[in-house]
């Protein structure tokens, strides 16, 4: 079942900022919105709450479109970056004020309050102001506010980028159960890979006004479809080649004088394609140790961080990072060290 | 540190004294036994109060600028909320047109103002009325409540309006529930220096006030040039102590200084 659909939007300011968007969000599933700023992720998410209107598509939420649906009775709840609690009404009056407008009774708001002081952990604070409360404690209330209308679809937009990095990784966990706990579609709009990835059962990567790829955290991670994404979550190694042969289950790129020998068999036969590798599975011997994507490399320069040392590598012209796992008995090249790097073909894949 | 605070001391004293000493002149002569204005006072009497409070055309004046300064603020307080609104919550052409013009007054010598209204009220809007004058000075207290309200709402996020929104709230609720409560110390200063702003205009009043519509300070005006008595000593006196009690009283109630320090 899908609760959020986004059906070809395109909206433009001064220049186009959605061109023909797409997304669909299902029941109770969690999805995040990844994307550096000024993607159109926030646009987007003020189109799905009804704050701007599409210049064209449609947004439908529960399968019924909402295009023309003032903000107040799309019924859905929204976090903001800045929490935006009501500073001249307490914890409870916050609570209690999307229940007022639901003409909820007294006796209801009242239970309903003290359950979801339980949900955000903070029984006992509902008589304070917001200002008398710490940036994590305003959050919660943030998101209780928005949970206790028990709505069709939750927004959050950068909830957790005003905390520092220890609540951060808190609010995390929380958030994460309190999803567990109400099972409200969510969607959650972040530039942080690290919370799109822990967070998500689905993660959209937004660039340019376009979803560029969807797929789950591991996908994403692990598989990133075009340069940008692979950029994006985190550095990788991307290097040019040209397709030299295709076989039935091994096609040959030739990188300069190097050939790599990759799984993919889609290829055609002098294709250029980009290849990316992640640097943690670069792997650095001192001696040649199989005969299939080793190369020849030179170490330009070195650097212990702890659990592992990141390498600047040379091979032949082309430069790749390498991160190699250490412990007391693992030896660490040095600058100007000759060294051998070695792959497996299904680390590598093709970017589109 | 203690040079400093010394100073600080004697500098807030000389002020004091600055400010107040006009009123306390004011005060002391409206005492006078002497029939014309004298200080320090000749003798002492309280004839001149009585003269004063007694004065019909006096105390119309002052009903006059009350009533004046009273619906010139409200519509004050109304436009400019609405202007105020639109001004900081919206982009539109001719945006930063509209604020300047609605500000312009504050800058812009009232005697020509006051000349051009006198000749656009005359070729226009056939004269001198209680309406054409309370035309005016919304003209001059606009700016007060504008300004105040302006920087009120734009200390207002957007996000807790849109907030109140989406939580179930339409446009008016919104306003009502969340905006309103949290831009009214802007409101009430605002309308407060609106106000003041009227009541103490002469300017603007010695040139488009008629002769049935004289405001207070326009009558003291013509006093001093033409009855030059201490009667005008007493009713200043009692005007400023009727203004200490009222600001007095406002902050009891509305409780200002906490309002603003908020």
């Amino acid at each position: 079942m899908v609760t959020v659909q986004l059906e070809n939007i395109k909206k433009s300011f001064t220049e186009p900022v959605l061109k023909g968007l797409n997304l669909s969000v299902k029941s109770e599933e969690f999805m995040s919105l990844l994307g550096p700023s000024g993607c159109g992720k926030t646009t987007t998410l003020n189109i799905i709450c009804g704050f701007l209107k599409p210049d064209e598509g449609n947004v439908y939420v529960n399968d019924v479109v909402v295009n023309n649906l003032a903000p107040h009775k799309r019924d859905i709840g929204l976090v903001f970056q800045n929490y935006a609690l009501f500073p001249h009404m307490t914890v409870k009056g916050n609570l209690a004020f999307g229940l007022k407008l639901r003409k909820v009774n007294k006796k209801e708001i009242e239970k309903m309050v003290q359950e979801a002081m339980e949900l955000i952990k903070l029984e006992g604070k509902e008589d304070r102001y917001p200002r008398e409360l710490s940036g994590g404690q305003q959050q919660r209330v943030a998101l209780a506010r928005a949970l206790i209308v028990k709505p069709q679809v939750l927004l959050l937009d950068e909830p957790l980028s005003n905390l520092d990095a220890k609540l951060r990784r808190e609010m995390r966990i929380e958030l994460r159960r309190i999803h567990k706990e109400v099972a409200t579609t969510t969607i959650y709009v972040t530039h942080d890979q690290v919370e799109a990835l822990s967070l998500s059962d689905r993660v959209a990567i937004m660039h340019n006004g376009e979803i560029e790829q969807i797929g789950s955290p591991t996908e994403i991670y692990q598989r990133p479809k075009t340069d940008f994404i692979a950029d994006f979550m985190g550095e990788q190694n991307i290097i040019s080649g040209k397709v030299a042969s295709v076989a039935e289950k091994e096609t040959v790129v030739s990188v300069g004088d190097l050939l790599i020998h990759i799984p993919d068999s889609s290829l055609e036969k002098g294709k250029e394609v980009h290849l990316a590798f992640r640097k943690e599975n670069v792997r650095v011997n001192k001696k040649k140790l199989s005969n299939v994507n080793v190369f020849k490399a030179q170490v330009i320069y070195h650097a212990f961080v702890g659990k592992y040392v990141q390498y600047l590598l040379s091979l032949d012209n082309i430069r790749i990072l390498a991160d190699v796992q250490v412990d007391f008995a693992t030896q660490i090249y040095k600058e100007g060290d000759h060294v051998f790097v070695e792959l497996r073909s299904e680390d590598f894949w093709v970017l589109q | 540190m203690k040079i400093k605070l010394d100073l600080l001391k004697w500098y807030s004293l000389i002020r004091f004294v600055v400010t107040l000493l006009p009123l306390i002149i004011i005060f002391l002569s409206a005492f006078s036994e002497a029939s014309f204005l004298s200080f320090p006072p000749k003798g002492f009497s309280l004839k001149w109060f009585v003269v004063a409070l007694t004065d019909k055309s006096i105390l119309r004046s002052i009903q006059t600028s009350l009533l004046l300064a009273a619906v010139a603020s409200m519509l004050s307080l109304l436009i400019g909320t609405l202007a105020s609104y639109a001004l900081v919550r919206y982009r539109f052409p001719g945006r930063n047109i509209i604020d300047s013009f609605i500000t312009a007054p504050l800058t812009l010598p009232m005697v020509g103002l006051g000349l051009g209204l006198l000749f656009f009220f005359s070729s226009f809007l056939g004269g001198l009325s209680f309406i054409n004058l309370v035309f005016g000075h919304v003209i001059i207290t606009l700016p007060y409540v504008v300004r105040n309200i302006s920087i009120s709402l734009a200390a207002v996020d957007k996000s807790l309006e849109q907030s109140a929104m989406i939580l179930g709230a339409g446009p008016i609720t919104t306003f009502y529930k969340v905006t309103l409560p949290l831009i009214k110390p802007g409101l009430i200063s605002g309308t407060l220096m609106a106000f003041i702003a009227s009541f103490n205009n002469t300017t603007i009043s010695l040139f488009v006030a008629s002769p049935e519509n004289l405001t207070f300070p326009v009558k003291i005006f013509y006093f001093i040039e033409f009855f030059p008595d201490p009667r005008m000593f007493a009713i200043s006196s009692f005007v400023i102590i009727a203004s200490l009690a009222i600001m007095l009283a406002l902050d009891r109630i509305f409780g200002l200084y906490k309002i603003a320090l908020r």
